[in-house]
């Protein structure tokens, strides 16, 4: 508990390792990003044709002015031809300008098309991936870290998309432009290109030193939105607690950490400045010496002394744009890394090969010997043992953590038992497509969550194409149908974020709306009326009675009054079945379950002990196990 | 357009030594920039200068374009690094401010506000102020010193030429304007969908178990796919206009070069007179060096043009960014302190409700006309159906919304005179919705008070059965649990935030529907603890549990914003109606027989 104050949003048993810092070229993801762009190859050759076109015409520019300088400078005053050439030479530099313009934007044009829809693959297939994910990735991984994938490093990728793509341009350039300078005067173009050993070996050592300060800088800004993230989050209890200094004060350190690594990695980037900038004009006076040399020798005209400076100006300039986009690379890649490493994860319930269709269900359950733990290390149920008939009302009760939710959760596949069996009609739910299996069940979540789109489409979720009078009966069965009346656009009424414009207790009510209009042959709830009062509850059963007939219901509850009714009633004690039987059965027993009851209405039983953890089973709440 | 001046005063306020020195740093930069056209003409010129073969004037010039290289690259050293620094500094000042202003922002913004949104504009809105400042507002100054240094060195040179190289200036800065405009709108489009899409994946990941429980994973893909190719199509508008706007403007640039080539190739050809006898040229007009000085000079407005269209674009973008960020920095909280607010001393615990209403939406009630008064150390209980306001009440007290009529006082006290901190202070409120942060069990329960030990907070744990449970995990205290309480039962989760709540130590507090998830058995453990710890304090309970309710002093029924009854158990039994129809429809019909059955098993267990 040392780190109490710190630290918040980043504290992790994370399955997902975020790494950082990528290298300037990682091929595995290059070639998987080349695979996204596979079906957009026309797009990739329009935006190299274009490409090629640009740098072309752009390589030739000087040329082109070293002609005509050639051909006047050598040309004589009132000669036509000395006219006629000029007037060509501009006529031709502006056809080449125009292509140029043509061919430029062609290719931008292209490859706009080309990585909007890679990456708009790319995060539809991230968010397929995550639909397939089993419920134990996400007890693993924050939701914040998850978007932090989806958002942000696709929006990385998309930075380096843009630009990346014209650097391997710009990299093209540059062969194209030493080649021609050999190409022109090879003694000239050497001694240009004399300098690239030098840039080369600053860059390499440059990087070196900069790595640990930009994956500084990265690590520092994850931890500032994580921070921001979960405050926003829990907003209400900082302002319930008072919190708002200490939390200020926390994210003030992270951010000023934040600022001070980036202070430092703008030093570094900005170093490279002089050095290239240098080199620069260091080649520009090595072209105007030997340049100059080479031309009083008469080895060379003095246009193509001109065209020389030219390419040396548009040869670093490319080098520029490189120095500043180097560490985007690198971030580039670490983020296509990341987004890989996600899309890798292999779905820990995926269904089998041979999974098959579950038929439609009677609802028949069965646990065999079934025991489970969240991990390995703890087992939160033992050995359960339990049979459901079809259309019979079972109800769950025991103390809080006993393990109900768990046992609930396990039926509905949201993790795989870790020892024995569940069938649902004979069939293991191993066997079973997930699809066939949660199409038939429903569940009313302990909390409910609800999105931000009409009360309506809230309940139609699960059926989409139900009728509004369809939507309308579940609501009324549940009891929801008047207070949604009540609000101004009635069924169309817009829901906040989480349904926050709502009561708890109406949350819970539209949740199991949803669950009923689902018309699942299996239904459970999981406290679904924790916070109703009993007797909206009452008259919801009444009607409900109508809806539950036929189906089998599983149903978890606290306050016992809810689930007197059911066939059965199971009593779960530290992950055991301690007890199961009708009410009046149980009460007879005098077991925990007659404990709880009487407590219900705060008469606590006369020999009444701490139960939940009495290891030894000898309280008075302990029962024997059937 | 406020926006950005906005942007700019942001920046002046704290800020302006690192901005001059950046300033200095252009204009440096600049100078030395006009260094190297010049020299290089005067290269060419040297080389020409027909039968003399000067070859250490050219190592003269070559020298000194090192120099005024050199020069400007220490310059744009500075240039880049304040442009950078400073935008950083900035952008940490916005992120402090804002995560500061939604702190304090009260429940009614945060209920219509989507985390998502919050987030993308912490992030992609700040970031797009960011690279204003370094691109557009330092870097601008460049762009500027840039074009009017070429402007009069160009027009000292050669008049005419001049003009003819700058022709095309006009056109782009017409072309800058227009397309800002045009851009800015559709990087808004850009922004709105995107914060569309990413609500969509955030709900979705949140909402995860309602996906599973419901197989609703191609239901949630279809919908997200509507959301993406929003965003795809939206991206695709942007930068196409950008493409658009970008090949135009390199297109006047290059064909200025054109221009130059074929204008002032002319220009050199009138004025070259050719000594016959001597076969020396002499020029009259334009010479070759000049004219490949101008070649260069319009090389060295490359930069500033392709900078132009960058700029135009963190221009477009910092307008609605800043605007989307001034929203929320400028939101004025419903619920404000006044500026003559005193600090609350610890309260006795009075509490009066005189005369209240509230309404969320302000057309319809949720309370009204609400009248109450509790004495010091009663307990109260609130009870109704859902939706009838029992939590509206509860989170009046504290100040999370504010009555829209009436007064609410503790001791007397209008809680609208007092700081929220001061206020906040003395009532300790566990809310209904209950939000667990991912950390430490401990640090959990320390939340509201940093600096407890590690006896107090197992002191809080125990009144709220939770320490027994925490002693059995490997990592006791120190266990993480994960987003929202991952890791934990929903009874659990609960006992964690009364435990949080306890810590405070408040006068006055508010349980609201705390222990709904926790067993009836736990509950009893959980409330006698608290009876301890309660004496004296005025304790505020939302519960469904008639068990819970028999001990309260008042007991209120709440029913469509009004209170229906109020009263003890036994006054209220006595009265019939709702509460009655509540009692009847819980307890009464177990109470007897069970009590009866109790006893008799009992019997039979002590027997064994
Ligand atoms: N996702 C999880 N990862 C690890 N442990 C968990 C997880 N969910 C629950 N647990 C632990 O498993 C045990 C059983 O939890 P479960 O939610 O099944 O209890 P419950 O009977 O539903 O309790 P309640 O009545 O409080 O809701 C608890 O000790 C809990 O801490
Ligand atoms: N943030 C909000 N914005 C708009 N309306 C709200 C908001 N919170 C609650 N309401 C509405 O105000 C009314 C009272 O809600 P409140 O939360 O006080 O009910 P409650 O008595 O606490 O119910 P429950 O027992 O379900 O918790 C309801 O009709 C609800 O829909
Ligand atoms: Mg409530």
């Amino acid at each position: 508990m040392t780190t109490r104050s710190g630290g918040y949003g980043h504290l992790g048993r994370s399955h997902l390792d975020d790494v950082l810092m990528g290298n300037l070229y990682d091929h595995g993801v290059v070639m998987r990003l080349v695979r996204y762009a596979l079906p957009y190859r026309f797009w990739a050759i329009i935006a190299f044709v274009g490409m090629m076109g640009h740098i072309l015409t752009m390589v030739a520019q000087p040329i082109i002015i070293a002609w005509g300088i050639n051909s006047f400078v050598l040309g004589v005053r009132g000669d036509s031809d000395a006219w006629g050439s000029l007037s060509l030479v501009g006529m031709i530099f502006l056809g080449n300008v125009f292509v140029n313009m043509v061919f430029n934007f062609l290719q931008y044009i292209a490859l706009a098309r080309l990585t909007v829809n890679v990456l708009h693959d790319l995060r539809t297939e991230m968010f397929a991936h995550l639909q397939s994910q089993a419920t134990s990735f996400y007890d693993r991984n924050e939701v914040g870290r998850i978007m932090s994938r989806i958002q942000n490093d696709v929006h990385q990728l998309q930075e380096f998309t843009d630009v990346g793509i014209t650097t391997v341009g710009d990299i093209l350039m540059l062969v194209f432009i030493g080649a021609t300078m050999i190409y022109l005067d090879p003694i000239l173009g050497l001694v240009t290109l004399s300098l690239i050993p030098l840039l080369i070996i600053t860059m390499i050592t440059w990087q070196k030193k900069s790595r640990p300060t930009f994956l500084g800088v990265r690590m520092a800004i994850s931890a500032v939105n994580g921070n921001l993230q979960e405050n926003v989050s829990g907003v209400r209890v900082t302002q319930s607690t008072n919190r708002q200094e200490v939390n200020l004060d926390n994210f003030d350190t992270l951010n000023k950490n934040h600022l001070d690594m980036t202070i430092h990695a703008s030093l570094l980037s900005a170093l490279l400045m002089p050095v290239v900038e240098t080199l620069t004009v260091l080649s520009m006076g090595l072209v105007v010496v030997v340049g100059g040399i080479r031309v009083f020798d008469g080895a060379l005209e003095v246009g193509f002394l001109v065209a020389f400076l030219i390419y040396v100006q548009r040869f670093f300039e490319p080098i520029r744009m490189l120095t500043q986009q180097y560490t985007m690379f690198q971030r580039a890649m670490a983020s296509g890394a990341r987004i890989f490493e996600l899309l890798d994860i292999k779905p820990e319930m995926n269904d089998k090969p041979d999974a098959i269709e579950l038929p439609l269900i009677k609802g028949d359950v069965v646990f065999d010997n079934v025991s489970f733990g969240y991990t390995p290390q703890e087992e939160v149920l033992h050995n359960i043992d339990l049979h459901i008939q079809p259309g019979q009302n079972v109800a769950l009760v025991g103390l809080t953590g006993a393990g109900k939710t768990s046992l609930v959760a396990l039926m509905h596949r949201f993790y795989d038992v870790t020892g024995g069996s569940i069938r649902i009609d004979g069939h293991d739910l191993r066997d079973v497509t997930r699809e066939s299996l949660s199409g038939q069940m429903s569940m009313v979540l302990q909390e409910p969550y609800l999105y931000s789109m009409s009360i309506k489409d809230n309940i139609k979720y699960r059926r989409v194409d139900a009728s509004d009078e369809a939507v309308e009966a579940a609501a009324t069965a549940v009891g929801a149908h008047g207070f949604i009346m009540d609000m101004d656009d009635g069924y169309d009424t817009m829901l906040q974020q989480r349904g926050s414009n709502l009561s708890m207790g109406q949350r819970q009510l539209i949740s199991f709306a949803r669950a009923v209009v689902a018309d699942p042959r299996i239904i459970v709830l999981d406290e679904a009326t924790a916070s109703i009062d009993s007797r909206t509850e009452k008259i919801i059963q009444e009607s409900l009675k109508a809806v539950l007939h036929g189906r089998t219901a599983v149903v978890i509850a606290h306050r016992l009054s809810t689930i007197t009714s059911a066939d059965v009633i199971v009593v779960l004690d530290q992950g055991r079945i301690i007890e199961t039987g009708p009410h009046e059965e149980l009460l007879a027993r005098g077991g925990l379950y007659a404990s709880l009851y009487a407590m219900n209405f705060g008469e606590p039983a006369p020999q009444f002990q701490n139960g939940s953890d009495d290891q030894n089973g000898t309280g008075g709440l302990r029962a024997p196990t059937i | 357009m406020p926006t950005i001046i906005r942007i700019i005063k942001l920046i002046l306020k704290k800020h302006k030594r690192r901005l001059a020195l950046g300033y200095i740093s252009v204009i440096g930069a600049a100078v030395t920039a006009l260094a190297v056209p010049y020299l290089i003409g005067e290269s060419i010129t040297n080389v020409l200068d027909s039968g003399e073969r000067d070859v250490s004037g050219l190592w003269t010039l070559a020298i000194a374009l090192l120099l005024a290289g050199t020069a400007r690259g220490l310059f744009s050293f500075g240039q880049t690094f304040f442009a950078e620094s400073t935008s950083q500094k900035v952008a940490y000042d916005i992120r402090n401010a804002f995560y500061n202003k939604l702190q304090h922002l009260s429940f009614a913004f945060h209920d219509k506000q989507n985390t998502g949104d919050l987030m993308s504009r912490a992030t992609a809105d700040v970031e797009g102020v960011r690279m204003f400042i370094n691109m557009g507002a330092v870097r601008f100054g460049f762009v500027v010193a840039m074009v009017i240094g070429i402007a009069v060195a160009m027009l000292l040179t050669d008049l005419k030429m001049g003009l003819v190289s700058l022709a095309f200036v006009p056109f782009m800065a017409w072309r800058a304007i227009t397309t800002s405009r045009i851009l800015r709108k559709r990087w808004m489009v850009v922004q709105v969908a995107t914060g569309e899409m990413v609500t969509t994946i955030q709900e979705n990941l949140s909402g995860m178990r309602v996906v599973k429980a419901f197989a609703a994973e191609d239901y949630e893909k279809s919908k997200f796919g509507v959301r993406a190719t929003a965003v795809r199509e939206a991206i695709y508008d942007a930068q196409k206009m950008w493409a658009k706007n970008f090949t135009v403007m390199n297109f006047a640039f290059l064909a200025a070069l054109g221009a130059i080539l074929w204008v002032g190739g002319q220009s050199v050809i009138d004025g070259r007179v050719i000594n016959e006898a001597t076969g020396a040229v002499v020029y009259n007009g334009l010479t070759p060096g000049e004219l490949t000085a101008f070649i260069f000079y319009m090389g060295l407005l490359t930069q500033p043009v392709r900078m132009m269209g960058f700029m135009v674009n963190s221009f477009s973008r910092a307008a609605s960014s800043g605007q989307r960020l001034f929203e929320i920095l400028d939101w004025e909280s419903p619920v404000d302190e006044k500026p003559d607010a005193v600090v609350m001393d610890r309260v006795k615990g009075k509490v009066v409700f005189d005369n209240v209403s509230l309404s969320y939406d302000g057309d319809n009630d949720a309370l009204s006309e609400i009248n109450v008064e509790v004495e010091t150390g009663q307990i109260v209980a609130l009870v109704g159906q859902p939706g009838s306001g029992k939590t509206t009440f509860a989170h009046l007290i504290p100040r999370f919304y504010d009555a829209t009529e009436g007064t609410i006082t503790i001791d007397g006290i209008d809680v609208r005179d007092v700081t929220l901190e001061s206020l906040r202070n003395n009532i300790g409120i566990v809310q209904q919705d209950v939000f667990i942060h991912t950390a430490s069990i401990g640090e959990n329960i320390a939340y509201g008070k940093g600096d407890a030990s590690d006896e107090e907070i197992r002191e809080v744990a125990s009144i709220a059965q939770l320490h027994e449970f925490i002693a059995g995990l490997p990592d006791q205290y120190d266990t993480v649990v994960g987003e929202r309480g991952g890791g934990l039962s929903g009874g659990q989760k609960q006992r964690l935030a009364i435990a949080r709540t306890l810590l405070m130590n408040p006068p006055v507090l508010i349980l609201d529907d705390s222990t709904s998830s926790v067993d009836a058995h736990t509950e009893h453990l959980v409330q006698e603890g608290l009876e301890e710890v309660m004496r004296g304090r005025t304790t505020f309970v939302v519960t469904n549990r008639l068990s819970a309710i028999r001990s309260a002093d008042i007991i209120l029924v709440f029913k469509d914003g009004n209170i229906d009854q109020r009263g003890t158990h036994e006054e209220l039994l006595a009265k019939g109606g709702e509460y009655l129809n509540l009692y009847e429809s819980q307890l009464k019909p177990m109470e007897e027989a069970a009590i009866q059955e109790v006893q008799q098993s009992s019997e039979k267990d002590g027997s064994d």
